[in-house]
């Protein structure tokens, strides 16, 4: 995974805890606790192990498989994961970016936290709480359920 | 023998209250609204969010209830016969206050319903008519166009700024307004009209309702705080036992005869409401400044995207979470001034708004209509209240 990637991953992995927070927080405390932890570690362990150079040994097979795809070193990987199919630059490598790659890798929690908050407001964060989705969510047709039931006993008659 | 008073609406929000009042004063009351049926039918807008809330009960022993209908003059004789026509005053609440309502509707209950009240009323007494006060509505004023001090804000509007009503129920309160007084033109006709602000209060489905029980669903809010501060938005409203202990104040008063009283409480800023308010119910808040001409922006867009929605709910036949003259409170600045009935020596009770929205926060909540969360142990399973109670009902 790139850093993009990682973070549009961890911000799923954030955003999907209301489904543990609102309803069934008092049960799943630790439940939150080791997906919370498990979200932003396995990640962030991966990208680490890609970052410092880990699995460089995958871009060699890659490169040797596939004449046209050439990714040097996972550092560059890191930055772009497109990288391989000539798209986007080369980032030089220089201290500067591995700067920014720490601040990139800090910023894992923050964002899984970001993303974890962001549910809780757009779905409530208690039992009887919607969120603004409920305010937000768009009128909906009611179904006609006469016409529902009539459509199963024609099916079934069929 | 305690004074008489003929309540109409006597089974709406307002209505009842004042029946109540009027009962713990001792006074006689015959109290009138629609047959039940019709009621439920006519007042969909009371069982939007639940079919559980109801209204205060005005089953007292000196108060008559009496079936009748606006819109049929031969029903509203029931409430003029010899043995119970001697009122004291009148007070007439009664009127449809539904913001989702077509105009024609509103027109033929409000208004129209108003004509044949006022003509069985002349038929009964001649040129005798008791005193007569009658609900109106702030938003007859509209957003009305505002004086500015020195530095730019909005001098209060009183009871002398023109109707400008922005959406179909205001006109056919402001309507209702100009039927009495051309009927006080022609005969003797002792009115008091009073324009109450958006009313809150305990037992309230309808209305400033919308906003605490938003909030309380919602569990966020995102308070904007407009600048230049001249710009902010004020947060006009009425708890709904100061409305009624006006009405009762106003109603022997010579001096209120033929006059028109704003019964609004003290006016605060939208956004300390809010913080208030989402303190109250525990939920968290963000400020966010935000550049007025921006603010407008997105009020505009909010407006336009409920506008959307109406007519969808409309093309569906169902009703919208929020009537859309609702949202009208987010884009225009509503300000106006109580010191008219404050200089005749009302006090309100709950003139501090944020002590009055405490206290119907505190009663939705004792009340069971917003719930808090308490969970319990299920056989393995830890469930809160909701999901508790649809559990045992499937067993």
């Amino acid at each position: 995974m790139g850093f993009i990637e990682s973070y549009i991953i961890i911000f799923f992995l954030g955003f999907s805890c209301h489904f543990f927070v609102k309803n069934k927080r008092p049960a799943n405390k630790e439940l939150v606790a080791w997906w919370s932890a498990l979200s932003i570690l396995i990640p962030l362990l991966i990208d680490v192990l890609i970052y410092v150079g880990a699995f460089n040994w995958l871009w060699n097979a890659l490169s040797n498989a596939i004449p046209w795809y050439s990714v040097e070193n996972g550092k560059d990987f890191m930055f772009n994961i497109f990288l391989g199919f000539r798209i986007g630059n080369i980032p030089t490598d220089s201290s500067g970016l591995n700067a920014i790659a720490t601040v990139f890798f800090l910023s894992y929690t923050a964002w899984f936290v970001f993303a974890k908050d962001g549910s809780r407001m757009l779905y409530g964060q208690k039992a009887y709480q919607e969120g603004y989705w409920w305010a937000l969510s768009p009128i909906r047709k009611p179904k006609d359920w006469k016409e529902e039931a009539n459509k199963k006993i024609r099916k079934s008659e069929k | 023998m305690g004074n008489r008073a003929l309540v109409t609406g006597a089974l709406g929000h307002t209505g009842s209250f004042l029946v109540n009042l009027l009962a713990d004063e001792d006074w006689n009351v015959v109290a009138t609204d629609l047959k039940s049926a019709k009621r439920k039918q006519l007042m969909k807008k009371e069982t939007v969010f639940s079919s559980d809330f109801k209204y205060m009960d005005i089953e007292r022993d000196n108060v008559q209830f009496i079936a009748a209908d606006l819109t049929d003059k031969e029903s509203l004789k029931k409430l003029f016969t010899d043995k119970i026509k001697d009122y004291d005053v009148i007070f007439h609440p009664a009127s449809l206050y539904d913001y989702f309502a077509p105009l024609d509707l509103l027109r033929r209950i409000n208004v129209d319903g108003l004509r044949n009240f006022l003509d069985v009323i002349l038929e009964t007494y001649g040129e005798k008519i008791p005193r007569f006060l009658h609900w109106s509505t702030c938003g007859v004023y509209g957003e009305p166009e505002y004086k500015h001090n020195s530095e730019g804000f909005p001098i209060v509007a009183d009871e002398t700024a023109d109707y400008n009503p922005p959406n179909n129920y205001s006109i056919s309160k402001m309507e209702q307004e100009l039927l009495i007084k051309e009927f006080a033109k022609k005969h003797k006709f002792p009115y008091t009209i009073i324009r109450p602000a958006p009313i809150y209060g305990p037992y309230q489905t309808y209305g400033a309702f919308h906003i605490f029980y938003m909030l309380h669903k919602m569990g966020h809010m995102v308070i904007p705080m407009i600048f230049p501060k001249k710009h902010q938005l004020i947060m006009p409203c009425i708890h709904v036992e100061d409305l009624v202990r006006a009405a009762y104040f106003l109603w022997d008063k010579e001096e209120a005869i033929h006059e028109v009283y704003n019964v609004v409480g003290d006016n605060t800023m939208q956004s300390e409401w809010m913080e208030y308010v989402c303190q109250e119910l525990g939920m968290q808040y963000t400020h966010i400044p935000v550049w007025w001409p921006l603010y407008k922006l997105a009020a505009k867009i909010a407006f336009k995207w409920a506008a959307g929605e109406e007519k969808k709910a409309r093309k569906y036949g169902i009703r919208p979470k929020f009537d859309l003259p609702m949202a009208g409170y987010i884009l225009h600045q509503y300000f106006f001034s109580n010191q008219k009935i404050k200089d005749m020596g009302f006090k309100f009770k709950f003139g501090d708004p944020f002590k009055g929205a405490r206290q119907t926060i505190r009663w939705y909540i004792d009340a069971g209509w917003f719930e808090e969360e308490e969970w319990h142990l299920v056989g393995d399973e830890w469930l809160p209240d909701s999901q508790k109670n649809k559990k045992e009902g499937n067993q």
